[in-house]
């Protein structure tokens, strides 16, 4: 049977169909990949796209500076970026590290160890806060697996001065001490961030609209330290605390109009930007957190408040016994024997005898009213973290011997801040003023935000007529040829002060440990308008050489008061002028 | 629609698309050279942090009483003013007792 012939058209309608379907089967399929790649695989790329597309620079805020109360800068912030490797865009460590090596002043051998060693990570710290140069250096390879990331560091162009007000910062750039701590929200910035759309090779190509911020620098601090007389206060520690192979020592400076703190040193003192390589005992600032027995430099309180009460009076003869004393079974005893004193006497000479006799006369409320009105016993608010308010034992506690002990600065704590702003309120009138630390707080540009000029009164201590009499007529007796703070005395003007020689307890306080002394000095000047007072502390010098507050400590705080009443031109004297005219 | 008005309408359309082109370039350009001033700016501070914490380490007082006693320079502190003119007081203060 023949076949029909296929026409020509049919043949084509056919082929026609099959190339039909199979191009709706392509559409279809290809439609079908879209529709999957949209809905299933869409959040999945869009994430993949962000990564490869999306790109984010960080802008380093900067930390706000601190600044002297002349406008030095004592600590301030600046970048120096660490240098790292990314080994997976490394063909040959060896011979890069030959390269980076030098550069760095780094050993290439520990710079292949670092990478063979973490060969997975991308990101290789080989050097820590290079400096400019280095980086510039860096850079100038133009190697795709050496990078630097930006990071902020704090130096403190000073050195060691003022550490122990100043602080330091942690690795992640926020205060662990000092104003640092106290302040660090005022300081810290927050980083801003520039967000770009990034070609293949992830260069920068536009900029992204979402996601960018501005950084926010920190703000400022002004404190009321001026460095110069930091300096000249650290220097006469420094000298003394070496002079007499002392244990520790502080020295403050402040000014009783104000109750400014014009500076405040801590010995040893340590290097800010390696606070980690000197042991706890030394970061701590002494002149807040030690309290301590001041000894005779607390008899000016006493004798300021037996006056003012009337329990002795200026003229007042008393008997000092010719050195020893006894009071129920303690015996009191004098370093030389005198025989009747005036209270000028016995503050001139320190008499423990004579100062003993004048705190028993006084009732224990007046006594313990006048202790507590000098600041003693609660903490005097400073700007700066961990102050101890020191201990004054409640009436109730007191036993028949306080008043002795305390006429003798024994059995009260005091923290040598504490007791530096008493004798501020003593020279300025009897006003007991709170220490000031911080002058201003300014913003990022510069701005004033608060301002702190205004001095804070904490209470009137003693009248003021007592508070002169007590500075003018006992206190100016110490620091003359005859007194025991003789070797304070400056060229040009009275100087006021008191000595004092503490023993130190055992740490366990049971019993003070021989040999063990607290030589203090604390003076102003000039007498008729008081302009600084300083007080110097040295814990545990030498006994074999020197150990009274009057040898130790006291030709130091006449050192600091020259040199201070010298940069603050500070007139001399009317009295001292008018001998010089004669 | 004439000849020459299918070619005034195409010249048309081709200087827009010129145009676009032209001022898509130019945002490209600008986006970076914005880009370029930023980096820069961010290096500026930096340096800027730079030389200010140098300047405060040369005002320093330490450094300055250091570099004046290395250059011998003849300077007289305020220490030293006052005691020249109060010397001769100390003096005569001294020998009178």
């Amino acid at each position: 049977m023949a076949r029909k012939p296929v026409s020509i058209q049919r043949v084509q309608r056919r082929w026609g169909a099959v190339v039909l379907l199979l191009l709706l089967a392509v559409f279809g399929a290809l439609g079908a990949r879209l529709t999957y790649i949209n809905t299933v695989l869409r959040p999945k790329l869009l994430q993949q796209a962000q990564r490869q597309q999306h790109g984010a620079t960080a802008i380093p805020a900067r930390r706000g500076m601190i600044f002297d109360a002349q406008g030095r800068v004592l600590a301030a912030s600046r970048q120096q970026p660490d240098v790292f490797i990314d080994p997976a865009r490394v063909e040959d460590i060896d011979a890069l590290a030959a390269q980076l090596g030098p550069l760095l002043n780094i050993p290439a051998a520990q710079i292949v160890e670092q990478v063979r060693q973490r060969p997975e990570s991308r990101f290789i710290v080989v050097a820590r806060g290079v400096e400019a140069v280095d980086a510039e250096a860096v850079e100038a390879l133009r190697h795709p697996g050496v990078g630097l990331a930006e990071r902020s560091a704090r130096t403190y162009p000073l050195g060691s001065s003022a550490v122990h007000v100043l602080g330091f910062v942690g690795a992640d750039g926020h205060g662990l001490e000092g104003i640092e701590l106290t302040l660090d929200e005022h300081l810290s910035g927050r980083d801003g961030r520039r967000a770009t759309i990034r070609d293949a090779r992830r260069r920068p190509l536009w900029r992204a609209e979402e996601g960018s911020s501005p950084p926010v620098d920190g703000g400022h601090i002004v404190l009321t330290i001026d460095a110069e007389i930091q300096r000249l206060t650290e220097e006469q520690l420094d000298q003394t605390a070496r002079k007499y192979s002392a244990e520790s020592g502080v020295a403050i400076v402040v000014s009783p109009k104000t109750g400014a703190v014009l500076a405040l040193a801590s010995w040893p003192e340590f290097d800010p930007h390696h606070p980690q390589a000197v042991p706890p005992e030394h970061r701590r600032n002494r002149a807040l957190t030690d309290p301590t027995e001041a000894g005779s430099t607390f008899k000016s309180f006493v004798v300021s408040g037996a006056l003012a009460g009337g329990f002795v009076s200026t003229t007042e003869e008393i008997n000092c016994h010719w050195g020893t004393y006894h009071v129920g079974r303690r015996l009191i005893t004098d370093v030389h024997g005198y025989g009747k004193m005036t209270v000028q006497g016995i503050i001139c000479k320190s008499s423990n005898i004579g100062m003993v006799q004048i705190a028993q006369r006084m009732t224990r409320e007046a006594l313990y009213n006048t202790i507590r009105g000098f600041g003693f016993g609660e903490a005097t608010g400073i700007e700066l973290p961990g102050e101890a308010p020191g201990q004054v034992y409640p009436l109730s506690k007191w036993t028949s011997y306080s008043a002795t002990s305390l006429a003798m600065g024994y059995e009260v704590s005091v923290t040598p801040l504490q007791l530096v702003m008493a004798y501020a309120a003593l020279a300025n009138d009897g006003v007991l003023l709170r220490p000031r630390l911080v002058r201003a707080l300014l913003g990022p540009d510069g701005r004033v935000v608060q301002s702190f000029d205004t001095p804070e009164v904490a209470g009137q201590a003693i009248p003021r007529e007592w508070a002169r009499y007590v500075c003018r007529e006992l206190l100016a007796g110490v620091v003359t040829p005859e007194g025991s703070g003789r070797q304070a005395q400056i060229p040009g003007y009275r100087v006021l002060g008191k000595t004092g020689t503490a023993k130190l307890p055992y740490p366990n306080h049971r019993g003070y440990e021989p040999g063990a002394y607290l030589s203090s000095f604390v003076g102003a000047a000039p007498v008729s308008d008081p302009e600084a007072v300083v007080l110097m502390m040295v814990r545990k010098p030498r006994a074999s050489e020197a150990y009274y507050g009057g040898t130790v400590a006291a030709p130091a705080v006449g050192e600091v008061l020259k040199g201070v009443l010298a940069y603050l031109e500070i007139p001399p004297d009317k009295a001292e002028a008018l001998a010089l005219a004669k | 629609m004439s000849v020459r008005r299918a070619v005034m309408l195409l010249g048309m359309f081709v200087g827009v698309a010129l145009t676009v082109v032209y001022l898509r370039a130019e945002q490209a350009r600008t986006v970076a050279r914005t880009l370029a001033l930023e980096a820069r700016w961010v290096d500026l501070r930096r340096e800027l942090w730079t030389v200010q914490t140098e300047v405060a380490r040369l005002r320093a007082p330490e450094q300055i009483h250091e570099r004046v006693q290395r250059f011998q320079a003849a300077l007289v502190s305020p220490v030293e003013a006052i005691e020249s003119r109060t010397a001769p007081h100390l003096a005569a203060r001294t020998s009178g007792r």
